[in-house]
């Protein structure tokens, strides 16, 4: 059945991997989980993947095989100041205490460190960074509290700009989009991709241009992007905010990097 | 007569922590009471919400069963919606489910349990040496191996679920994502590998064929013995060292038990229902009880909270469920001692059981009279229950046996899937009903009662196999399986009570525990070690 094909048995590698643990069920502890979710949300580049670890303990080891770096996200209770951000230095890292047993269901990131050294040998990812989230309440089924919300938002931020931000492809600053006659705007993939990693936008008429506002994710509403060919060209339908009788054809567009939109020319 | 209290005490941060007090006269253990330190709380969670909020909320509940707890979630709403399953849905929901079971049995048998056969009470039996050498954490040769490779059949779920664990990719009607056949030729390659890397190599020494032809205890025997590669396999071995130390000889439990059975013909389950669910099981359920077998009918499913902490005067089955949480401290005064509740069977004649759950009941199960020809028959552990009688050998090699078994199955469920039909069928979303899904996970019977009403939860009950096992006595005062399966234990060292740590792991619960040993007239701390936790 497998044919002549060889198989790699192994999972692929990644050159970003990002794992958040914790407990979504038990209020503030499942702000790794969260974390993903929202990184999910704003769009994967190329290269990295997304782990929710939950409460899986030594699958998180296990996750890491290939991984080229690794950033670890979890929740801490040390008894800071609720929404407090900790950059565990990676010399912490290389001391952790070896393993002395194994435990399937109270795992934390720091029996996964060297649990995955153990078990993924030579294997095993050096790059590894963690971030821990002091967390306010623990209520079953709560929601995360204000302070471990905007502590999770500086993290994305973080993860963003050092992990995921260099595997972006470097948008230009000045391109073209086509806009046709039934009402699609087309933009290149290195365009979607470098700007609106989400996929989802908002579109405004705006002094003579059309603005599009890239969105985090889908979830508020907004546009959608729509992949067009194998090459990763996207499309979205912006009939309702041109003028009747609009002429087809290209448009020069820009990114304004001061409001962080991308400004089309209405003028063909 | 010396009397020594062993107390065992919180550690951990996820599906909770219990507690053992055991007394010990002259050496026997004669008493137990099992008490579960933490308060669950997912019923409340779930009342109110979406009726679909168990397939997120549940496969959270832990993490190791996550894919378990997803599939009996999916199926309650499946039986409350009368959702249409297609073929394909029914076959990859099975192939899930028996994977992560595939994943748990090596990952429990070396790393949970066979650590402790390596303890030094056992440095005089002539295996002492080679136990150390394979099972000793980290290091031991069979150790490693059968760890590191425990992850290749969960590879197999998230192909198909997307990730593993706390997938939520069953939903009513089917499963998201239709399968490709990179996906199935995928799948079959990671568990060839995994077969011929360790189920066969190492923990059989044999063709998994060979293996299952064994009917009865004296075949087990006459397989150790018919080859070195089988002698010296870690089946082999396992079961001439646990002969060797007295395995065998103690852990016994209730002797009544309950499987609510797992994985469904397509053909036969095209419809779900919960009267339909019975027929059409592959692995089958039901009941042991007084030496009798009983058809499973979640309708005599009761639980008992005279001695747990919440309110309740009678046993109620779990559509009528209540989850009212009281005070420890003022609930400890009642005579309650546990967040468990004690789940129960109605058997007429009997009545309310208690009964234990896991690899043991499921092979009772299968032993019954009555199989159809596409449901799992055999006799082998009814044998075996009857010759050696239940031990903590004997749900060990229960344990182990599914995994020529079900990796059989999940092979056969890859090549009947056809990749050319559909995977879902979109259900109407019924205001209200009520719905029971239920699976084997590794450790046994789990299930879910809804309550839907106006588009919302009504009421949710969730009952674990860990509940069912760890319960504390119910209303007469009678003991459940766990406590009952310390009774009678022999205690050689009390510094190092190494047979508790035994039959508290042979039922696999999910849960951490620290032992802490106290002579009962000093106080003295004698020892302390823990149960399925970081040492």
């Amino acid at each position: 059945m497998t044919g002549e094909v060889p198989i790699d048995l192994e999972p692929p590698g990644c050159a970003v991997l990002v794992i958040g643990c914790g407990n979504l069920l038990r209020g503030d502890d499942g702000v790794g989980p969260v974390l993903i979710r929202h990184l999910w949300d704003r769009g994967v580049p190329e290269g990295a993947r997304l782990v929710d670890g939950g409460t899986a303990g030594m699958d998180v080891g296990f996750q890491m095989r290939g991984a080229q770096r690794v950033v670890i996200v979890d929740a801490s209770s040390t008894g800071a100041a609720p929404g407090t951000v900790y950059r565990v230095p990676g010399e912490e890292l290389t001391d952790l205490p070896p393993l002395q047993g194994l435990h399937t269901h109270s795992f934390r990131w720091d029996h996964a460190i060297p649990f995955a050294r153990w078990a993924l040998g030579e294997a095993c990812p050096t790059d590894i960074t963690v971030f821990l989230i002091e967390v306010a309440e623990m209520e079953l089924g709560g929601e995360l509290s204000a302070p471990v919300v905007a502590a999770m938002e500086r993290v994305i931020g973080i993860v963003e700009t050092e992990f995921l931000a260099p595997l972006r492809p470097a948008a230009p600053e000045r391109v073209s989009v086509e806009i046709t006659g039934d009402g699609y705007l087309r933009m290149a993939a290195v365009l979607a991709a470098g700007r609106f990693p989400s996929d989802a936008l908002a579109a405004v008429p705006r002094d003579g241009e059309l603005w599009l506002f890239p969105l985090r994710g889908p979830s508020s509403g907004g546009l959608l992007l729509k992949q067009r060919n194998t090459a990763g060209d996207r499309a979205v339908l912006v009939r309702e905010v041109l003028p009747d009788g609009f002429p087809a054809g290209e448009r020069a567009a820009s990114w304004d990097e001061e409001h962080q939109v991308l400004r089309i020319s209405l003028e063909p | 007569m010396t009397a020594l209290d062993l107390h065992v005490s919180p550690l951990g941060r996820v599906e909770g922590d219990l507690d053992v007090r055991v007394t010990i006269d002259d050496g026997v253990v004669t008493s137990a009471w099992t008490e579960a330190a933490m308060f669950r709380g997912f019923e409340i969670i779930l009342r109110g919400k979406d009726p679909q909020a168990g397939l997120i909320v549940c496969p959270r509940i832990c993490g190791i069963c996550g894919g378990s707890h997803l599939y009996k979630s999916a199926y309650a709403l499946d039986t409350a919606w009368r959702t249409h399953m297609p073929a394909n849905a029914t076959l990859v929901r099975n192939i899930a489910q028996a994977c992560e079971t595939l994943q748990s049995i090596p990952r429990y048998f070396y790393a949970l349990f066979a650590i402790d056969l390596v303890n030094k009470n056992y440095a005089k039996s002539a295996l002492y040496d080679e136990a150390v050498r394979r099972f000793a954490p980290y290091v031991g040769t069979s150790y490693q191996k059968g760890v590191v490779l425990s992850q290749k059949p969960v590879e197999v779920y998230a192909i198909f679920g997307g990730q593993w664990p706390h997938s939520s990719f069953m939903v009513p009607g089917g499963v998201m994502g239709a399968a490709s056949l990179s996906d199935v030729t995928r799948s079959i390659a990671i568990l060839e590998h995994w077969k011929d890397n360790w189920l066969e190599s190492d923990l059989l020494g044999c063709s998994i064929d060979r293996w299952l032809e064994n009917k009865t205890w004296e075949d087990v025997l006459a397989w150790v013995d018919e080859n070195e590669a089988q002698r010296n396999s870690d089946m082999g071995f396992f079961i001439r060292y646990s002969l060797d130390v007295g395995l065998d000889k103690y852990g016994q439990g209730v002797g009544n038990y309950v499987s609510t059975g797992t994985y469904f013909d397509p053909a036969l389950y095209a419809n779900p229902t919960i009267d339909g669910r019975n027929g059409a099981l592959i692995g089958r359920g039901g009941i042991f009880a007084g030496g009798q077998w009983h058809q499973f009918d979640q309708a005599k499913v009761r639980e008992d909270v005279t001695h747990s902490f919440y309110e309740g005067s009678r046993p109620l089955h779990p559509f009528e469920g209540e989850t009212i949480p009281i005070d420890p401290e003022k609930a400890k005064k009642q005579g309650k001692y546990s967040w468990a509740k004690s789940p129960r069977y109605e058997i007429e004649g009997l009545g309310n059981l208690p009964l234990e759950t896991g690899p043991l009941a499921r092979r009772m199960a299968a032993a019954g009279p009555d199989a159809a020809p596409h449901q799992d028959n055999d006799p082998l552990f009814l044998d075996i229950y009857n010759k050696v009688g239940p031990s903590v050998l004997v749900r060990q090699l229960a344990r182990l046996h599914e995994a020529p078994k079900y990796f059989k199955w999940v092979r056969s469920w890859l090549d009947q899937l056809d990749l050319k039909e559909s995977f879902y069928s979109k259900p109407t979303e019924y205001a209200s009903g009520r719905g029971f899904g239920a699976t084997e996970a590794a450790r046994g019977a789990l299930a879910d009662w809804i309550v839907l009403e106006d588009n919302k939860i009504k009421n949710y009950q969730v009952i674990t196999p860990t509940a069912w096992n760890i319960g504390p006595r119910d209303g007469n005062e009678v003991l459940g399986p766990m406590e009952k399966a310390f009774i009678g234990s022999p205690i050689v060292d009390p510094e190092d009570p190494v047979e508790l740590g035994h039959v508290a792991r042979s039922f696999d619960s999910c849960l951490v525990c620290t032992v802490h040993a106290y002579d009962g007239k000093t106080g003295r701390e004698l020892s302390k070690f823990v149960i399925n936790g970081m040492v």
